[in-house]
Parts: structure tokens; sequence; C-alpha cells
């Protein structure tokens, strides 16, 4: 009697298994091995469990759903309806949304548990989104080949390149992550250490915003010479300015953005104010970073939503457009107190580590 | 002082199990015990990971690899072991079992069940 599943069930059980969990789940599987299908019912039965587990331990939803939001928009999801079109706007940008939220949610719960470096991660965030958003171009277009659907319903290639200039933004907003350098000072003494570490990181986060910052710059760059330079109008306006606001911050970032080096010799009390004061400090640039990276998106709603003509007996665009950026602005805000919370938080453990 | 940390009943299950086997706690044997604590109730596998993995989170128990095995096709066992605070819960939900326990002994007499249709 054979006691080894098949070595081709194995392997598709092994890709299909969130990577921190394969080795230990594929041995208790394997140790209860019976037949093949029963090995394939028990792992059928496991995944869904370790799935969602690790979607709801590692997906921040205020994340989630502001990516989704910016998606949504930049695939024109807002846009104000065309005479002419028979599909509306929000229907069209609603499938690749939620294809690409759903393959954000996937992402969480197979990265591995360590941090990713950021080329790692900006990798695996772009292919998830991107991945998503084909996806549901290949089904529409099937669908309109078919004949099951008019041929508007497939994005224009402006709406994918908006998408694709909002990639920056979407892997930004996620890499909150500058706070965990400081790791967990295990003692009193490492407290020096600790603080470089969160240098380091601070720098690489600083040149990773700018590295961001500057691809949008250039998409939207090349968006505003395609397809507006000559039109002009309000999105050319938009665009303009969020070169300037990016150029701005970059620069910033570039000559401000940094943490100091520690002064030679510096006692631990020294060592501790620096730290603090640091990590307020960059608490509240990140805090500001986050309404900046989205500040187009704020523009982009108004020339939307707000600059219709109110004509109609209820004037209910422009009130959805207010209803809504108050909601993507309460949802910013929910976001950088999560975060808030955390620096406060990590400025407590170092107030105990700094204790005689 | 430090809150209480809250158990969930499914929670309590698998920290007991885990306190009951020791040493030799890991993915299947716990999956076993709490199969045979909860029954009539039937128990997935997938239930247990997935509590396993919060417990972990809450820093109320401890895993780690042991060396790869042959008979799990040269894959390490995931062992687990109570944390203090994991230990710390666990009392304190078995101290509201026992309080609980009391009071329905109280009412209705030491080993006593209640009958289905009385009162």
């Amino acid at each position: 009697m054979t006691t080894a599943p098949p070595p081709l069930l194995v392997a598709v059980v092994e890709r299909l298994l969130p990577p921190d969990a394969r080795e230990a789940v594929l041995g208790d599987l394997w140790e209860r091995y019976r037949s093949p299908m029963h090995f394939a019912a028990q792992a059928g039965a496991v995944l869904p469990f370790l799935v969602f587990a690790r979607v709801l331990r590692r997906s921040s939803w205020s994340i989630l759903g502001l990516q989704a939001f910016l998606l949504f928009a930049c695939l024109g999801g807002f846009a104000l309806p065309r005479g002419d079109a028979a599909v509306p706007m929000w229907a069209r940008a609603a499938l690749p949304t939620l294809c690409a939220f759903l393959a954000l949610v996937w992402h969480d719960a197979y990265r591995g548990t360590r941090t990713d470096g950021p080329p790692h991660a900006i990798w695996g965030e772009a292919v998830a989104v991107i991945l998503g958003i084909g996806l549901s171009q290949m089904l529409t277009i099937a669908l309109v080949a078919m004949a099951e659907l008019p041929a508007r319903w497939v994005l224009p290639l402006p709406a994918l390149l908006t998408a694709v200039g909002a990639l920056p933004a979407i892997y930004v907003l996620r890499a909150g992550s500058w706070l965990k350098v400081a790791g967990q000072p295990s003692a009193r003494a490492d407290l020096a250490e600790d603080y470089e570490r969160f240098r380091t990181r601070v720098r690489r986060r600083n040149r990773l915003e700018v590295c961001a910052m500057l691809a949008v710059m250039l998409i939207a760059g090349l968006a505003l010479v395609r397809y507006f330079l000559v039109s002009g109008g309000p999105v050319s306006a938009i665009i303009w300015l969020t070169q300037a606001q990016f150029a701005i911050l970059c620069v910033y970032l570039a000559t401000r953005g940094s943490a100091p080096a520690l002064p030679p010799q510096a006692s631990i009390a020294e060592v501790h104010q620096l730290f603090r004061s640091q990590l307020l400090r960059q608490h509240r640039l990140r805090r500001m970073l986050t309404w900046w990276w989205l500040a187009p998106l704020f523009f982009g709603l108004a020339r939307d939503l707000l600059t219709v003509p109110w004509t109609e007996p209820l004037p209910a665009r422009p009130i959805f457009g207010i209803v809504l950026m108050l909601t993507l602005a309460a949802c910013i805000h929910a976001l950088n107190e999560e975060r808030a919370n955390a620096v406060r938080r990590r400025v407590d453990e170092l107030g105990a580590l700094a204790l005689p | 002082m430090a809150e209480p940390t809250s158990l969930g009943n499914f929670e309590q299950v698998v920290l007991t199990a885990i306190l009951a086997l020791g040493e030799e706690a890991y993915g299947v044997t716990i999956h076993a015990k709490v199969a045979e604590l909860s029954k009539p109730k039937r128990v997935v596998m997938g239930a247990v990971y997935a509590t396993l993995d919060r417990l972990t989170d809450k820093g109320l128990v401890r895993s780690w690899l042991s060396d790869p095995r042959p008979e799990r096709g040269g894959r390490s066992r995931r062992y687990f072991r109570l944390e203090p605070a994991g230990e710390r819960a666990l009392r304190d939900a078995a101290q509201a079992a026992r309080r609980m326990i009391d009071a329905i002994e109280r009412s209705w007499g030491s080993g006593a069940r209640r009958p289905a249709n009385s009162g």
C-alpha cells in the first residue's frame, strides 16, 4: 500500500498553501495521508481557513479601501458621463477595481511573514493590481467578442494609463512600515543601535517615496503631452498642479526628510530624547504626505463631481461628490490615526526603556 | 496591571489541548485532542490552524519547527507551547468556568442534571 501522496498532488497543494504555513501544514497532511482523495479533501478543507486567517491578520481595511478608491477614480469611475456613452462610467470601472482589490487581498494572504524589501514589495503589489485589471479586461473583451456586451465596456487606454500612474501611490499607501524600523529594542543598551536602524529605514523610505513621486511625475507628464497639452482644460491644470506639488515634496524629502545622526558619546537619555523627537517628526511628515499623495484625487473628484452645472431639480451629483470627498478624508484620517496609535505605543516603549 | 486577555470558547479548548499535550503539541496531535475535548461537535483542522495563528499573534503561545522527519515526507513539525500570558489567560478562563459550574451546581445540585422539561 502506498503511504505517500502522489508528487504532483503534493506540488499542487504546496503551491496553494500560503508560504509561511507550507512546511508544517503539508507535513501534517502527509502524516494523516490515507489516499489521494483524502489528501486532496483535507487540503481543500484546510486552505480556506489558512487564507482567510491571513487576510484578517495582514490586511488593513483602511489601506485597502483607499487603494480601491484610488483605482476606481483613476479608471474613470467618477468621470462625467459622455452624451453618447451607453455604458455608465462607474459600471465600467467597477469590475477591474473589484478584481484588483481581490488580487491585493490575495497578495496579502500569500506574502511571507518577513517584511519584503521595497523592490520585492513594489513588484508584488504592482503585479497583483495589473493581474487583477488585466484579467477583468480579458474577460470583458471575451464577452464583447461573443457579443454579450457592447464594446464600450472595455476600458480606454487613457484610463488604463492613469491606473498605471496610480501604482506608486498604491504602493506608498501600504508602505507605512517605516515605523517597524526600530524593531523591538530588547534592552536599554540597544537603543543607539535601534536608532541607527531607524535612520537607515527612514532614509530608504524617503528614497523610495522620491522615486515613486518621480514615477508619477513621469507618467503624468507623458499623459499631459499625449492627451491634454493641446486641449488644455481642467485635467491639464490638475496635472500641472500635481507635477508642481510632487516636485516640491521631492525637494523637501531629499533635503529635510532624513533623521540626524547621533552625536558622538551621546548618553542614553540623549539617545532617547532624539529617538522620540524623530519618531514624532517622521510621523508628522508621513501624516502630511498621505494627504498630499491623495491630493490629486481630491482635485479630480472636484472636477468630476462638483463642476457639473446644477441644472437638475435635485443637485444629486454635487451632493454625492461632497459626501464622497468627506468619506475619502475620513478614510485618510482613519489610516493616519491607525499609524498614530502605533507611534504612541512605540514612544511609550522607548520611554519605558529609557528609565534608569 | 495588564488587562486580562479574553479568550473565545474555541481558543480555550485549543490552549487546553496544548497544555495537556505538553512536549507533543503539534498540528495533528492538537487537532486530535481538540476533537476529543469538543465531542460531540466535529472540529475541522483548518479552524485549529487559524486559532493557533491567532493565539500566536496574541502572544499566548509560541511555536518552533522541529527537524525534518521522514514520516512527513521530510517536512518539519511545528510545535506549540503556552507562553506565561497564555497560562494566565487559561487559568483565568478555568476559574471563570469553575465559578459558573459552582453556581449551576448550587441551583441544580452537585452532579445532577436538570430535567429537560422542568421549570
